[in-house]
């Protein structure tokens, strides 16, 4: 048998044609190419649309050029996966490497806080709980610690910058499993893989603990539904335990449970050892997702929880010990953070208005081009989860039961609730209900199998007649001309293509929309090192807004305050005493305070404050004699407090 | 052909651990150590977890082994640094001796059973070597948790971590500084002023300073009497006289007379109580050459008699360093004087002008009024 594959396969690589040839060229033309437009890229002339508008016609071409080929050959009689994998590898490095390639030193400034944390770990070789909230949820860090003094590097900002690319990458062998796992259809799962990376564009894969976890997410999840479906007999047996309770329930509600609860077809069995090994692998996997990230754990449970209870994997126990184990971390390791924070803990629950207020409406705001992002942010989920609830639903009336991807897509949902996390939950939970979105949505262009699969499914199950029905009902529904013109090859390839173009648009601008302000210069840099090189500890570092890169060394040692935080207005108005004042208050030896390029685009993004906001604070507090220039550099000015009055802080 | 799938993996793990390993130790911060530390990190440790599971299918392996790599490494480097005992070459080694001894096995394990089939009854796990395997992992990761939680306990108890780094003490501090004759050639920017202002920057409050100018005569100028740093008013007072100084041109003579400006900067500091620490800083450049004519011992030539001062200096419990400007990558013309610091126990810091002043000197600093 497994010779006979080889031969298969390797008669299968002979015969490549000059077709399939040109369709593993065309991608490798593509790449050189886009390679080349990129050299004319010059991010000064970014505005508030962000890395669009500084790329050249060419460079959104050959992007498109390369929607057109994986589509192409998505449709050929013989299914290629090497050419649509090799598609796949270079969609992700294009999309998601871009900025790498591009920006002068590694873009996002949460980014440097998670080197600090690294930069702490490997110096003092401890973590300190009570000095920031990750250093409760270690596990990343530790890991990042390790990995960068194995390698011998400074920093994790020596190769952080490529961690979307290799997450993405990472992603798709999960995601193909769990595909997989939903269909037989392999141009169905190709097509999900390809969608899922056109519609990631919430930004979570930097080098981050969640960026990970959503791997380990996937891995857990994908294993679940691959080797823990429980046999029919075992859902027969505990049917008739449940058949007692269930009988109280409405007519509609014991159908709809039975609909979702029924086993899936095909479900193969595993030996109870294998089973043990991989439970016991499982949470392994799980215990390092409740160590590194807050947030993941509880996706983890809310789809390992909704597979559970309708019965979609064993065991039961499962979401038992997956909670215990994330309320014993949370319990034992994370008191020093519970302490201060158990109000911001619990006090959004059930806070509606507030959490749609901080998840939604709060982010459309700033300057006209900055709302126009968020808007097509917004437009963007929309397309998706539309396009994902057309083709479910499309896949119901065919006859599919996908029980498990419908479970796996809203089960995020509730988490809403609980926590607006700061007022990015919901973009979390675009994040972990998105493969199934991508599936759904993809499933749109590939059910013709639906009927070879109600016939299997009917052998099996010939004794349910509602079974019968639905079969009959897909078999109708195939003799449609209007479904039969759509599933011609060349229009798929041209409908796919066309998707895929506006995918593209909506992720090119939702992703990279704040690159003005993400992005960082080398000059940028150097001037948060000078303060670092000058700053005795236990200073005080002062920054304009949000988008520094600091904190990437000595996290322990200096304070840190945002004047928008609690100053905005003196921040617009150039009000050097409100500032001076907001200094003495605190009481601390030295001040430093830190202007850089990219705070002054945040300033005009996100508080739609006027061009020059911050050079005109500058001149503001030198004017006021409280301040003295330290620093200068075309991106970075760093001012030192001088107290002049006679009971200065000391 | 089968025997020969059955060795690949443990081969490769083998041969991936020594890598890693060799690499790591021999090779650090190459592109090499990078490739193969990566690779043995996030695949290894794993795969010779899934190997057993004897899964046949690719995708899923692979999945497994990254996911596993990635729980090993952070749960074996969790538990040394929980424990105390945070050394990433031993997290490595131990990382490695559990990939070979698993590739062991794995040998041992192909050269004596078949491989388990794959019949109706579905996919069948080598139960025995797979239970012993999650066993002693178990027994392991238990017996180092508790060990580690022992130790963690033990650690708070014994010996709290600080928050930030205890502040340097006060001390009585005098700048000298050079700004006579060759100084215009080795320091064209004038970044000894800006050296200074660093260094005045980075005295501990309650410390106090003051200045001395080195001139082409044997009187010196004193700049700045002793000032006391109480507020931020009284750091930039000082900060601003070395910058106003900055702007006076370099004396063309071609001598300097340092030992009459280290006696001065002497006699400031001998005013101070005895328990005092004392510091004496000369700025000036790689040459370090004086005209003075008193004879010294220990002066390498004639044109460093100025060393008997600092010696002088020394037993008045007085240390003196010297921040020496140098073209970048010049060593050698500051050598006599390092070497006369070297004996001595002062400190001499080679310097040059450019962005990196500030880079350069910070440690200096830090190490010399820590030592302080």
């Amino acid at each position: 048998m497994r010779e006979e594959t080889e031969r298969g396969f390797n008669k299968q690589r002979a015969s490549l044609t000059r077709v399939d040839m040109a369709l593993i060229a065309l991608p490798i033309g593509v790449f050189v190419f886009w390679l080349r437009s990129l050299q004319g890229v010059s991010l000064q002339q970014m505005n508030d649309l962000g890395l669009v508008s500084v790329f050249s016609p060419f460079t959104l071409l050959v992007l498109v050029v390369l929607m057109v080929s994986f589509c192409g050959c998505l449709q050929r009689p013989r299914l290629r996966p090497l050419i649509l994998l090799l598609h796949l590898c270079l969609l992700i490095f294009m999309l998601y490497g871009v900025t790498s390639l591009i920006e002068e030193a590694p873009r996002f400034s949460v980014l440097y806080r998670h080197a600090g944390y690294t930069e702490y770990i490997v110096r003092t070789g401890t973590v300190d709980p009570s000095l920031d909230a990750y250093f409760n949820w270690t596990g990343f860090f530790i890991l990042s610690a390790f990995v960068t003094r194995s390698m011998s590097y400074p920093s994790i900002l020596s190769f952080a910058g490529w961690a979307p690319v290799f997450f993405n990458l990472i992603y798709l062998a999960p995601l193909h499993l769990l595909f997989s796992t939903f269909t037989t259809n392999k141009r169905l799962v190709w097509l999900a893989l390809w969608f899922f990376c056109l519609t990631n564009w919430i930004g979570q894969d930097y080098y981050s603990p969640q960026g990970l976890d959503f791997f380990l997410y996937l891995v857990i999840i994908a294993a679940l539904l691959r080797w823990f479906r429980p046999q029919e007999t075992q859902v027969r047996a505990r049917s008739t335990r449940w058949d007692g309770l269930l009988k109280h329930l409405p007519t509609f509600a014991r159908r709809g449970y039975y609909w979702i609860a029924s086993p899936a077809p095909g479900t193969e069995s595993v030996s109870p050892g294998l089973r043990r090994a991989l439970l016991a692998l499982l949470l392994l996997i799980f215990a390092f997702v409740v160590a590194s990230h807050p947030l993941t754990p509880f996706f983890v449970l809310a789809s390992v929880i909704a597979l559970v209870f309708f019965r979609r994997c064993a065991p039961a126990w499962l979401p038992v010990v997956m909670a215990l184990m994330t309320a014993a971390w949370i319990l034992l390791m994370t008191r020093a953070f519970l302490a201060g924070h158990l109000d911001w803990v619990t006090g959004g629950v059930g806070h509606l208005t507030s959490i749609f207020s901080e998840n939604v409406a709060s982010r459309v705001s700033g300057s006209p081009d900055h709302e126009l992002i968020a808007q097509m942010r917004l437009l963007t989920t929309a397309v998706v989860w539309g396009l994902a609830f057309v083709g479910c639903l499309w896949r119901i009336r065919r006859g599919y039961r996908d029980v498990d991807a419908m479970l796996l897509a809203i089960a995020p949902f509730p988490l809403l609730v609980v926590q607006p996390y700061g007022g990015e939950m919901l973009l979390r939970i675009y994040l972990f209900a998105l493969p199934c979105m991508a599936f759904f949505g993809a499933s749109l262009f590939y059910n013709e199998q639906a009927k070879a699969q109600a016939k299997e499914y009917a052998s099996e199950h010939a004794a349910s007649g509602q079974q019968h029905r639905q079969n009959r009902r897909s078999t109708r529904l195939l003799k449609t001309p209007a479904l039969r013109l759509f599933a011609s090859p060349r229009w798929k390839a041209a409908l796919t293509a066309g998707l895929s173009i506006l995918l593209l648009a909506g992720f090119l601008f939702a992703r990279y929309g704040n690159e003005r302000q993400d992005y960082m210069t080398n000059a940028e840099v150097a001037g948060v090192q000078y303060l670092y090189n000058i700053a005795q500890p236990g200073a005080i570092f002062i920054a304009g807004t949000d988008g520094t890169p600091w904190q990437s060394q000595d996290f322990e040692k200096y304070n840190l305050f945002v004047l928008t935080d609690s100053l905005l207005s003196a921040v617009a108005q150039g009000n050097a005493a409100a500032i001076t004042q907001f200094i003495q208050d605190k009481a601390y030896t030295v001040a430093y305070l830190i202007f850089t390029r990219s705070q002054e685009a945040t300033l005009e993004a996100t508080f739609d404050a006027a061009p020059g906001t911050l050079d005109r604070l500058e001149t503001a507090l030198l004017a006021s004699g409280n301040y003295r220039l330290l620093y200068s550099n075309h991106d970075a000015r760093i001012l030192l407090f001088i107290d002049n009055t006679e009971e200065g802080t000391s | 052909m089968m025997t020969q799938t059955r060795w690949t993996w443990p081969l490769v793990l083998l041969v991936s651990a020594l890598a890693a390993g060799i690499s790591t130790f021999v090779l650090p911060g190459t592109w090499l150590c990078l490739v193969l530390s990566l690779w043995f990190l996030l695949v290894c440790p794993g795969m010779m977890v899934v190997r057993y599971l004897h899964l046949k299918e690719p995708v899923a392996e692979w999945m497994l082994a990254i996911g596993l790599s990635v729980a090993i490494d952070a749960l074996v480097a969790s538990l040394a640094l929980y424990a105390g005992a945070w050394y990433p070459p031993g997290i490595l080694g131990i990382l490695m001796a559990l990939c070979i001894f698993g590739a062991i096995a794995q040998f041992a394990q192909a050269q004596q059973a078949p491989l388990p089939s794959i019949g109706q009854a579905g996919r069948k796990a080598s139960s025995p070597e797979l239970l012993f395997l999650l066993l002693a992992l178990v027994v392991m990761l238990s017996g180092l948790g508790i060990w580690s939680y022992n130790m963690r306990s033990l650690n708070r108890t014994q010996a709290p971590v600080p928050k930030a780094a205890p502040k340097a003490a006060a001390l009585d501090a005098i700048i000298v500084m050079d700004n006579v004759g060759s100084i215009a050639r080795y320091d064209p920017q004038g970044d000894r002023y800006k050296a200074a202002q660093l260094f005045a920057s980075m005295l501990p409050f309650g410390s106090e300073v003051g200045m001395v100018r080195i001139t082409s005569t044997q009187t010196p100028v004193r700049v700045l009497p002793l000032q006391a740093l109480r507020a931020n008013s009284d750091r930039a007072r000082v900060v601003n006289t070395l910058a106003a100084n900055a702007l006076l041109p370099v004396d063309a003579a071609p001598v300097a007379y340092f030992t009459p400006a280290l006696e001065m900067a002497g006699d400031m500091l001998g005013a101070k109580p005895a328990s005092d620490h004392k510091l004496i800083v000369i700025f000036t450049d790689a040459l370090a050459f004086s005209g003075d004519q008193q004879a010294c011992a220990s002066a390498s030539d004639a044109y460093h008699l100025w060393f008997c001062t600092v010696e002088g200096l020394a037993q008045q419990k007085i240390a003196v360093s010297l921040v020496g400007f140098a073209p970048a990558g010049d060593t050698a013309t500051l050598q006599p004087v390092q070497q006369f610091f070297a004996a001595y126990g002062g400190f001499t810091a080679p310097v040059s002008d450019g962005p990196n002043l500030s880079a350069q000197l910070t440690t200096t600093y830090r190490a010399l009024l820590g030592a302080a």
